[in-house]
């Protein structure tokens, strides 16, 4: 299994390093000029020189890849060109809460959608079922940020007592580190992560019902049963692990993703996560930074889908054995 | 329907019938819901198309009310464009209001308290007087059914009326999803047909590329498109970021290639296989014939109903991207729906008039869940047909 795992994140490398050039080089394609930007109108010819080659911007392409990825890999993603601050120190706290808060809105998610899922499973065709089914299908037709704008009106409406809204609402407090205090970092987090979990938990648990269903049909199911166990002891114990691999797949695919679409959420609730970050930093010119960003979001998305991959033998022994063979 | 499934239902049955040919199903009707889906979409549709042809005297302000302080409150629009709105009595209350709020401010300025001038400075905000004006009369919704169809839904922050907005926006959403999916089919497709008839190298180059351009953040990813699309040239000085329709539907469209590839790839590779390709190829076929004659026909059923799915998650983006201002109509008087929701978006305004931002949500919303439910239908009925054969 570690072999896999660490052939398998070999793979992954490759990926890394072609994303990172890529936006690299959407980046050098970017319209206007850096050291103009950051020194002003009236910069003279001397000093935009000088800039430019603080920033190495009169290198060629490839080199200034090459030392950028040499030092990214240390962990040292340059000075940010606009405030000269280094990249590494400012990201940490925006990505804290960007990956919280992604974290957060998952497990939101799958608290909804499995249970539901596996009960519309259960009683397929049922009532219930198609109650559920036809919310679900709705809910994925919601788009992020008009959901992201009605949770914001409830908690708006329904959750203020008095005052102006922030500071006394329990729900729209700014945003706590989840070191200090879990429980506020959870309640300040609660309205993003549920508009998030409206769609995604819908998504997911149409993933769910459907390889339930058919999971639900097979001989071992019927075996269980007919020796007697119990329906619940069958949908936790038996049918549900067979059913969950498209799930886990789906599910590392959304905690990637997640982390870039989460921009919008931040916007509607004001978090100064990772979105509010690149989105001044690309308007903004700031290279370093969209590059630190770009490179964060493609590693936390390799490394999930790569650990969803590795996760599969854990839970699925067939998958083990067939690697053992091969 | 194919000709031979005609021939099979009307040739005289023979006795074996039963046996032979399984009997054929009546069709599956389409169900009520989908019909409503289609009248929706088609409503959209034929709104857009109306609203290029109808002038909406957008920008005309209204005879005889005074335009306050410029805070633009215009009746404009009639929704029958004949017809004239009757909303001066508002007006006048409006212009009441507004001119309580000017005397205030002209006392401050007299007692040239630093503190207060600045409070009534930022009442007498042109938007948010009108606004607090409302405000005073409970709601948005209340100063309009005067003319009572004149604003079914009344007016925006911007002084339209919403439900034209609504139409108005639709235009850009539609046109983007169409162009995305249209490039995304054109590029993904050919080169997915091709990787997946052809396989080898060809298909791992191809498919290596595709998963480099999956695994971008996508959001991020058009952000950085359509900054380097944008406003190059000039000065050195960097222009914020300007878009258009074309630049977002190119965007979106890179963006969709990777996606629509796997998916035509996929469908290719199980086609590829079946008897009539290799029956094809037997009797000499060259490849172009067969891709065009062979697969296409059968990869393209299938590939329709992505395509609405497909363009359904393209219009939730593109109203993501004008919802964050960097999409269609920022900075130009072109609308969409992401940005009259964007504009009812402030806390406040969205606590006192909901519907200002949640109208144009719902339109997306709605159309959105008419691609997806036709989608789903239409992949149900063609996969039957499949199962079938």
């Amino acid at each position: 299994l570690l072999k896999y795992a660490l052939r398998r994140l070999l793979t992954a490398i490759p990926i890394l390093i072609a994303v990172t050039a890529l936006c690299t080089g959407m980046m050098s394609l970017l319209p206007g000029d850096a050291a103009g930007v950051a020194l002003g109108v009236n910069a003279t010819k001397e000093q935009l020189i000088a800039k430019r080659h603080e920033f190495g911007l009169d290198r060629p392409f490839p080199v200034r890849y090459a030392s950028w990825a040499s030092h990214a890999v240390r962990g040292d993603f340059g000075k940010s060109w606009i405030t000269g601050t280094p990249v590494t120190a400012s990201m940490s706290d925006a990505f804290q809460l960007s990956l919280t808060l992604a974290l957060f809105s998952i497990i939101l998610s799958l608290c909804i959608s499995i249970p539901l899922g596996v009960y519309a499973a259960y009683r397929v065709g049922g009532r219930v079922d198609r109650f559920i089914s036809t919310i679900a299908f709705g809910s994925v037709a919601i788009p992020g940020f008009v959901a992201g704008l009605g949770v914001l009106f409830l908690f708006l409406k329904f959750t203020t007592n008095g005052g102006d809204g922030r500071a006394s609402n329990l729900f729209l407090r700014d945003y706590v580190p989840f070191r200090t205090n879990p429980l506020q970092c959870f309640m300040s987090l609660f309205g993003p992560a549920l508009s998030v979990a409206i769609g995604q938990s819908a998504g997911f648990l149409r993933i769910i019902r459907t390889d339930m269903t058919t999971t639900l049909q097979d001989d071992f199911v019927l075996m269980a049963k007919s020796k007697g166990m119990s329906d619940r002891y069958i949908l936790a114990r038996h049918a549900f692990r067979p059913s969950s691999f498209t799930l886990m797949t789906v599910v590392g695919v959304a905690i990637g993703q997640s982390l870039g679409n989460l921009l919008i959420i931040e916007q509607i609730f004001t978090l100064h996560g990772l979105g509010e970050k690149v989105f001044t930093a690309i308007s903004a010119r700031d290279y370093p930074v969209t590059l630190a960003v770009v490179a964060i979001i493609t590693i936390v998305f390799v490394m999930v889908t790569t650990l969803v991959d590795i996760l599969y033998g854990v839970v699925d022994p067939r998958v083990r054995f067939a690697r053992k063979i091969a | 329907m194919t000709v031979t499934d005609v021939d099979l239902e009307k040739s005289p049955s023979p006795v074996i019938e039963p046996v032979a040919i399984s009997p054929k199903k009546a069709k599956k009707p389409w169900g009520f819901m989908f019909w409503v889906a289609i009248s929706w979409l088609v409503l959209v549709i034929g709104g857009t198309a109306i609203a290029n042809v109808v002038d909406w005297k957008k920008d005309a302000d209204f005879t005889g009310a005074p335009v306050v302080n410029g805070c633009g409150w215009r009746a404009t629009v009639s929704w029958l464009p004949s017809r004239v709105p009757s909303v001066s009595k508002d007006f006048e209350q409006l212009n009441a209001i507004q001119l309580e709020r000017q005397a205030a401010f002209d006392a401050s300025q007299s007692e040239a308290d630093q503190v207060a001038l600045q409070q009534a400075n930022n009442q007498l905000d042109p938007v948010k007087t009108c606004y607090d004006a409302l405000k005073t009369k409970s709601d948005m919704e209340s100063i309009t059914p005067q003319g009572k169809w004149s604003h079914p839904f009344g007016l925006n922050f911007s002084g339209n009326d919403i439900l034209v907005d609504v139409v108005r926006g639709a235009k850009n959403s539609l046109f983007i999803a169409a162009a995305t999916i249209f490039l995304g089919f054109v590029v993904g497709g050919i080169t997915g047909m091709f990787a997946g008839y052809f396989r080898g190298r060809l298909d791992m180059i191809c498919s290596a590329l595709m998963n480099v351009l999956l695994s971008v953040p996508g959001l991020l990813f058009i952000l950085l498109m359509i900054a380097v699309l944008s406003s190059r040239g000039g000065n050195g000085q960097a222009q914020g970021l300007t878009s258009s329709v074309y630049k977002v539907s190119f965007a979106l469209g890179i963006l969709s290639i990777p996606q629509i590839f796997r998916v035509v790839r996929g469908s290719t590779m199980q086609f590829a296989q079946r008897e009539f390709v290799m029956a094809a190829r037997a009797m000499g076929a060259k490849v172009p014939r067969i891709l065009m004659g062979e697969i296409l026909p059968n990869v393209a059923k299938p590939m329709f109903a992505f395509g609405l799915v497909a363009a359904g998650s393209v219009m939730v983006l593109e109203g993501a991207l004008s919802f964050l201002g960097i999409g269609v109509g920022s900075g130009t008087d072109t609308t969409a729906w992401g940005k009259q929701i964007a504009a009812a978006s402030q806390r406040q305004d969205l606590e006192a008039a909901p519907m200002v931002a949640f109208i144009p949500g719902l339109a997306l919303f709605f159309t959105i869940l008419s691609l997806n439910y036709i989608g789903d239908k239409a992949r149900e009925r063609l996969e039957t047909k499949q199962g079938a054969i």
